[in-house]
């Protein structure tokens, strides 16, 4: 099927009444929790995983859950300019320069020139996804067991890499999400491991348990301890439409952000967050006037918006066509297709062509769909946050609880909820990014399952690994980047020793 | 902080070294040509002890900033949460979903947000009904019916 015909075929799907309906409640959902500070859309997506298993369509789930995912990029943008407040992580360069706008009396422009970048990026970043996914799947039909190995791998560790946090943090992060995974029935040996006599543990932990415990629970615990009461804002918005002098001053920094985006998008371990971070450190250095950044530049805000969505929309290509997921969000997109009985990768374009394409064709209707809902409804998405803390808490936790319990009409779920929300709490209170963990917890079986298929095909050699060309590139890469991890490590430690003032204090 | 970071990555030495111990003795390695279920967990719990030591490592020395894991009381209120949380499981099957919600906003309303008897009432009713229309009806979730099933 070309790109032609199968964009033809997922406009059918996605044009179909279900499908629109759920991709605008996706979209505004999304909006709603980009807006809210603390959730997340890795958050969100856990906690309507159990939604899915009620869904009847693969596509129309996935539709719905992109909806969210691409829908927060548009909804951050608007608390960071008026509160300085990020509503999620990809929006935290956005209120650099926005909530100076916005002090400036500007807020309608930065938040006009935010939705129409964010379109702009978004559109951009859905062709690219359309154009690049398909010859790539293809592709991957040539991976075997090994290079599906060596590719997760690289893509574990680029995730922590990229996670910004601590690297050891993150690798540590990683190996626990690993090990809980190995909790439970091995399928090949069919011994049960680590399940320490408890029934409920014999299956093994449930993926949408630990996201819902880790995102969900650990981040209700954590705003627990700080007594957030609501907000009053004051901030006058005034006109949303930039005007045309806006517009030409930040059209190349919305292009820029864009392909920023895109490629960032792509890797794995990168997403929305770095994107953002990249555009704007690349504003500042094309800008004829570097100085203003910080102060309330256009391209400040721009960029870095149009960076997060075009990410997000490339972020799909790994999962779609090597079924890797790259970030927290996508691997909670990755769980709700297994639930639906679909296995993302390769196979997929040709196997569940409704899936992929009624996907990608969701997001060009999802982008407009996003841009009439926050450039004239920018006043009412602010209301939102006068819903106090002490109904949105207990909300969110039963929400969760009855949602585990329905999984498998059984308690010890949520008590494994609890668990998951403890850990999810110290990690946030030690510094730890919980991203890696979800992210290894559902790659595991892959790393599992490709390593000992490897071996049996070698007849127990790890030449394997470095004889195939693919596998052996991906491994030279995972090679390369440890030890440019390892150079930089050392050449900040050196650095932090000589001033010590200008440490960071992290590994 | 880097007290903190010490204690943590000592417990994970110690979960570590733990679950290599189970890994090579109960669940056993098995060879490269063909891995037994304690092969992967092995590994995975030998990086985690190593990456556990780098951080207590990097983490010596005395703190600039020193500071408590909680502020004086801050443990408290995740505390409650965690206990309502914990006795929801317990008493969700026995008492069923309406009765046991009811008293779940209820608590949580009254000792975590400190509202008055009237509106943590108003919350927990309307609470209730809301998830259980939600969760019965649109998502078709059957919910335990506890003591409303006699």
């Amino acid at each position: 099927m070309g790109i032609f015909e199968g964009l033809f075929n997922g406009f059918s799907i996605a044009l179909q009444g279900y499908n629109l309906l759920f991709a605008f409640l996706g979209c505004l959902l999304g909006t709603a929790i980009g807006v809210l500070p603390g959730l997340g859309p890795a958050a969100t997506i856990s906690l309507l995983l159990p939604v899915v298993y009620k869904m009847s369509s693969p596509a129309t789930s996935i539709i719905f859950l992109a909806g969210i995912y691409y829908g927060s990029m548009y909804g951050g943008s608007t608390t960071s300019i008026l509160l300085n407040l990020p509503g999620e992580a990809a929006s935290v360069v956005t209120a650099i320069d926005g909530y100076k706008m916005a002090l400036k009396g500007r807020a309608g422009a930065a938040l006009g020139i935010a939705a129409i970048g964010s379109f702009i990026a978004g559109t951009i970043g859905v062709i690219g996804l359309s154009i690049v996914a398909p010859p790539l799947a293809e592709f991957a039909l040539r991976f075997g067991p090994p290079e599906y190995f060596a590719l997760t791998l690289v893509g574990l560790l680029l995730a922590v890499f990229l996670s910004g946090s601590s690297i050891v943090k993150g690798l540590i992060a990683l190996l626990i999400g690993l090990l809980l995974a190995s909790v439970g029935l091995d399928p090949i040996t069919g011994k049960v491991r680590f399940a320490g006599g408890i029934i409920g543990l014999q299956g093994g932990f449930d993926f949408v348990t630990l996201a819902m415990g880790v995102f969900g629970i650990g981040e209700i615990l954590y705003s627990l301890e700080q007594n957030i009461k609501g907000e009053i804002v004051t901030t006058k918005i005034g006109k949303v439409f930039p005007t045309i002098k806006d517009f030409i001053e930040a059209k190349w920094a919305i292009i820029r952000g864009s392909l920023i985006g895109f490629f960032v998008g792509i890797l794995p371990g990168g997403g929305a967050v770095i994107a953002s971070l990249a555009s704007y450190a690349v504003e500042k250095r094309c800008s004829k006037k570097p100085e203003e950044f910080g102060q309330g530049a256009i391209c400040g805000v721009a960029g870095p918006e149009s960076a997060n969505n075009a990410a997000s929309s490339a972020s799909f290509i790994p999962l779609l066509t090597l079924g890797i997921p790259g970030n927290a969000s996508i691997a909670m997109i990755f769980a709700a297709l297994m639930i639906q009985g679909v296995t993302p990768g390769p196979f997929l374009v040709k196997e569940h062509a409704d899936v992929f394409w009624g996907v990608i064709a969701s997001m060009y209707i999802g982008n407009l769909m996003l841009l009439a809902l926050n450039l004239p409804l920018v006043g009412l998405w602010v209301q939102l946050l006068k819903v106090p803390f002490g109904i949105l808490a207990p909300a969110v936790v039963l929400f969760t609880c009855v949602g585990v319990y329905s999984i498998a009409n059984d308690t010890f779920n949520i008590y494994a909820l609890l668990f998951f929300g403890l850990l999810g709490y110290f990690m946030r209170k030690l510094d730890f990014e919980p991203g890696p963990l979800p992210l290894a917890f559902v790659l595991a079986p892959i790393i599992e399952n490709s390593l000992r298929q490897s071996l049996l095909m070698s007849g127990g050699s790890m030449a394997i690994f470095f004889t195939r060309p693919i596998a052996a590139t991906l491994f030279a890469i995972f090679i390369a980047l440890v030890i440019a991890q390892g150079l930089q490590s050392l050449r900040q430690r050196k650095r932090s020793k000589v001033s010590p003032e200008m440490s960071t204090g992290e590994v | 902080m880097k007290k903190h970071i010490r204690t943590t990555g000592v417990f994970l030495i110690i979960v570590g070294v733990a679950i290599m111990v189970d890994s090579v003795m109960v669940l056993k390695l098995g060879n490269y040509h063909n891995p037994d279920s304690g092969f992967l967990p092995f590994w995975y719990s030998l990086l985690m002890v190593i990456f556990s030591l780098v951080l207590v490592i990097s983490n010596l020395g005395a703190d600039d900033r020193p500071q408590p894991f909680w502020e004086p009381l801050q443990w408290v209120n995740p505390l409650i949460a965690v206990i309502i949380i914990g006795l929801y499981g317990f008493i969700m099957e026995k008492l069923g979903y309406l009765l046991a919600t009811f008293i779940f906003l209820l608590v949580w309303e009254k000792l975590l947000e400190h509202e008055k008897w009237l509106k943590t009432l108003v919350i927990s009713v309307f609470g209730t009904i809301s998830l259980y229309l939600i969760f019965e009806h649109m998502l078709g979730v059957p919910l335990p019916a506890g003591i409303f099933a006699l």
